[in-house]
């Protein structure tokens, strides 16, 4: 079977991937950064932006007034001609369905080789004033709440997530410290990505010591709303065969979403069904079980989210992936490392690029590059992204 | 006049929960149910979501238990010390609303009662109200 589950598709394959250091890019543009990320793509395998015949782009302006980063304008100012120019937007998933779409065009033969883009500078939005305009579009963005939360002034998601959080510790007893260790953890494998942007050791009584943000998630448990880019290069397998590159395979792809917008209230807020189904789905395309996973990369928006993301995926059984944390089991040298790159929590979180950069991640483990985080023999790969509430989930499996 | 932050809110509504908030100013509290399998929905449906059935309108008993509670720091109304979260009705519909309670009074499982809460313009919402034994 093929990535996508038909047999007379082609295969498609990562083939370059580039990115910002992750943090503060006062003054800059997100388009900036999306170019800068893709000059890093194409220079890495010495590919002229000229020989791309796709574009395929996130919008920007989540949070903050800001005209969209329009294929066309992207186009215009690369000089480029194409023949697919994509717009792709659901919510924190945006960039790894963007990645889709590319892999689907190559996959049916539309195009060769594609470059997918996704860019956010936000992070001085309150501190660098905001018009009337600005607070206009917080209104709008707030309606994605949509009906029934957004009436009650929600404004981000973390109140959402903490509803969810407070459910998980109350439904398998546990404690605040258990999920302060994820954190830590992340920072460890932070420490060693010269992107990221939180890399600093922490303790658990630093995450229990920092700001309630939305009880019961503290400040440390949260990700950093973070300026950065990034960008990945798809071609056909045989494209890049053609071209004498060590391609980083697709072989599975899944997903699954909800019938909810954002909080799926009838489904509960612990078990996230769909974080499972599109893994399986991913893995069953590719002939794997979750057993033969190297190393992974998943969302983890919040320290309790990413716990159940992993309970979710089938790894450990629910309740019990802050135990296996505990005991090293997704560090750097245990059964199965998650999240090398520091995760949202260390890492940081441009969302508009974050599964860019998860794939970026799991790319540089898979072909040898990732240096002191280096997963050994790393062959099998897996990147997951949601939307909402974890009401909706992305997976694809790579290979070498 | 409604409250500025409703505009898109408002305006993005559609027909099921136009048909919700309709009610709830009128003063009931009710969501769509499946004539076929008489599953109860939150959020209200055009068609069953389990079986594709056609839906009735159905009042919900204005009691339940505490799933979740929180609280915002930043928000455009009923931030901290406001606490925000949901209730689990009788009929086991999930819904999200404002709790009249403190922070550290609440937990999961307390009984409360449903009111309807008009203190934000253009719109009447859900109040969560704790029942004293």
């Amino acid at each position: 079977m093929t990535a996508f589950g038909s047999e007379r598709m082609r295969r498609c394959a990562i083939v370059a991937w580039g990115s910002t250091n992750i943090g503060r890019h006062p003054g800059r543009a997100p388009a900036e950064l999306g170019f800068e990320s893709l000059d890093r793509a194409l220079a890495s395998i010495e590919l002229d932006a000229g020989e791309l015949d796709g574009l395929f782009i996130v919008p920007q302006g989540y949070a903050r007034a800001q005209a969209p980063l329009r294929p066309q304008r992207v186009a215009e100012e690369l000089g480029l001609s194409t023949r697919a120019l994509v717009e792709v937007e659901c919510g924190g998933a945006s960039s790894l369905l963007a990645f889709k779409a590319a892999c689907q065009e190559i996959a049916t033969g539309q195009i060769e080789v594609a470059a997918v883009i996704g860019a956010q500078v936000e992070r001085r939005m309150y501190e660098l004033g905001m018009d009337e305009g600005d607070i206009d579009h917080v209104y709008l963005i707030a309606s994605m709440l949509g009906s029934y939360v957004a009436p009650y002034g929600v404004l981000t998601a973390v109140a959402c997530y903490a509803l969810s959080a407070q459910r998980y510790m109350h439904e398998y007893g546990i404690s605040a410290e258990e999920i302060a260790e994820l954190p830590v953890r992340l920072r460890r494998h932070a420490a060693l990505n010269p992107i990221a942007e939180l890399r600093d050791e922490i303790t658990v009584a630093d995450v229990l010591a920092s700001r309630v943000v939305s009880p019961p998630i503290h400040k440390l448990e949260s990700p950093p709303w973070s300026d950065g880019g990034a960008c990945v290069i798809v071609a056909s397998e045989t494209w890049a065969n053609g071209r004498g590159l060590d391609p980083v395979v697709l072989t599975g792809w899944g997903e699954a979403h909800d019938s909810s917008n954002f909080v799926a209230f009838e489904a509960g807020l612990t078990n996230f069904p769909w974080v499972r189904e599109s893994a399986q789905i991913a893995l069953e395309r590719a002939g794997r079980r979750l057993d033969d996973l190297d190393v992974a990369e998943v969302y983890g928006a919040f320290a309790a989210s990413e716990l159940m993301t992993y309970e979710a995926m089938g790894l450990f059984e629910h309740g019990e992936a802050p135990s296996a944390i505990a005991r090293g089991e997704t560090a750097l040298g245990g059964r199965i490392p998650i999240n090398t790159s520091g995760g949202r929590l260390a890492l940081g979180h441009p969302p508009q690029a974050t599964p860019l950069l998860e794939l970026q991640e799991v790319c540089e483990q898979l072909t040898g590059r990732a240096a002191a985080r280096q997963v050994e023999n790393a062959a099998i790969g897996l990147v997951q992204a949601e939307h909402g509430v974890m009401n909706g989930s992305a997976v694809a499996v790579l290979e070498v | 006049m409604s409250d500025p932050a409703l505009k898109y809110v408002l305006r993005e509504m559609g027909a099921p929960a136009r048909e919700f908030y309709r009610r709830l100013e009128a003063g009931e509290l009710a969501t769509t149910r499946c004539e076929r399998c008489a599953r109860f929905h939150f959020p209200p449906r055009l068609l069953c979501p389990g079986c594709g059935g056609a839906i009735v309108w159905h009042p919900l008993r204005e009691r339940g238990i505490v799933y979740a509670f929180t609280q915002q720091e930043r928000g455009l109304r009923f931030t901290a010390p406001a606490v925000i979260g949901i209730v689990e009705l009788e009929e086991g519909v999930r819904v999200f609303g404002v709790f009249d309670a403190e922070y550290d009074s609440l937990a999961i499982g307390q009984p409360v009662v449903v009111h309807m809460r008009r203190d934000v313009p253009g719109i009447t919402l859900l109040g969560f109200r704790s029942v004293t034994h």
